[in-house]
């Protein structure tokens, strides 16, 4: 039987980018295209993390691939409790 | 008497510290807060600062929103920190590697204008590695700092404040490892 699956728990941050993103894109989402838009943001923001902390990309490369500054790239880093440098 | 006053600000000015920040270490540096006044401030009275123009259209779209952003903000529109237009072609060796266009640009520039640049100060391991590759002499932040004391730029006081004040952005040994060799005054020192 599907179950259902309850919202994904989504920092602050990331609402604020991905919600950013998406009106950039459509004038109005659905709730369910809110929901994928923010789930595809922090997991493309996890995989980049695990790039960046390998050091096979930069924090400059991680936030032009999340359409970020490298300012906003180091909050949504912060917020996870997350590195903010590959250091 | 004028020639020896000219002389002297010639001598001040060769003395000063050219360096390129890519937005890493430019954020780094403006997050450092000593216990008197800012490190960038600290750090622009004894070195000339730039960053290229992708660095600074970063901090254009970023300084609404963060006070560090906000700080290199003010300082790049009063002409403090001076903004450098760079040519950067699309067939470069530096499109096979993850780098974004800000890390992309200071490796350019310094290519370009090696005479008029002492260090590029990044604190980004990819970018360092590639700009060391390129043979330009990177820098680490927390390199820079042992960098001022051992040119008698910054006092040890101050260097060791700054370094504190960031430590949260650096994981492992890279911080006692600072520390140690300001205290120490020696880059082979191993004793923590």
């Amino acid at each position: 039987m599907p179950q259902v699956i309850e919202a994904m728990a989504v920092h602050p941050e990331v609402k604020d980018f991905s919600d950013k993103l998406l009106r950039e894109a459509v004038s109005n989402p659905s709730p369910m295209l809110v929901d994928l838009v923010r789930r595809g943001f922090e997991q493309k923001l996890t995989e980049l993390y695990v790039l960046f902390r390998q050091g096979e990309c930069s924090l400059g490369y991680l936030a032009e691939q999340m359409g970020t500054t490298s300012w906003e790239a180091v909050r949504l880093l912060e917020a996870r409790g997350w590195h903010t440098t590959n250091l | 008497m004028l020639y020896s006053l000219v002389n002297y600000f010639i001598g001040f000015w060769r003395r000063m510290l050219r360096l390129v920040f890519d937005s890493n270490a430019l954020i780094t540096c403006c997050q450092a807060a000593p216990r008197h006044g800012s490190a960038i401030e600290s750090l622009l009275a004894v070195s000339t600062l730039s960053v290229p123009a992708a660095v600074a259209q970063e901090v254009l779209a970023a300084y609404a929103r963060y006070s560090d952003a906000s700080l290199a903000n003010r300082l790049i529109s009063t002409d403090r920190i001076k903004v450098n237009p760079v040519n950067l072609s699309t067939d470069t060796v530096l499109e096979g590697y993850r780098l974004g266009s800000g890390e992309k640009e200071c490796i350019a520039f310094c290519l370009e204008h090696a005479a008029q640049v002492d260090f590029w100060v990044t604190d980004d391991r990819l970018a360092y590695v590639v700009g060391r590759r390129c043979g330009i002499p990177a820098l680490l932040f927390l390199d820079l700092m042992i960098e001022l004391t051992q040119c008698k730029l910054w006092a040890q006081e101050l260097a060791m404040e700054v370094v504190q004040s960031v430590k949260h952005r650096f994981s492992g040994g890279f911080v006692p490892h600072t520390l140690s060799v300001l205290r120490s005054g020696d880059r082979r020192c191993l004793k923590l």
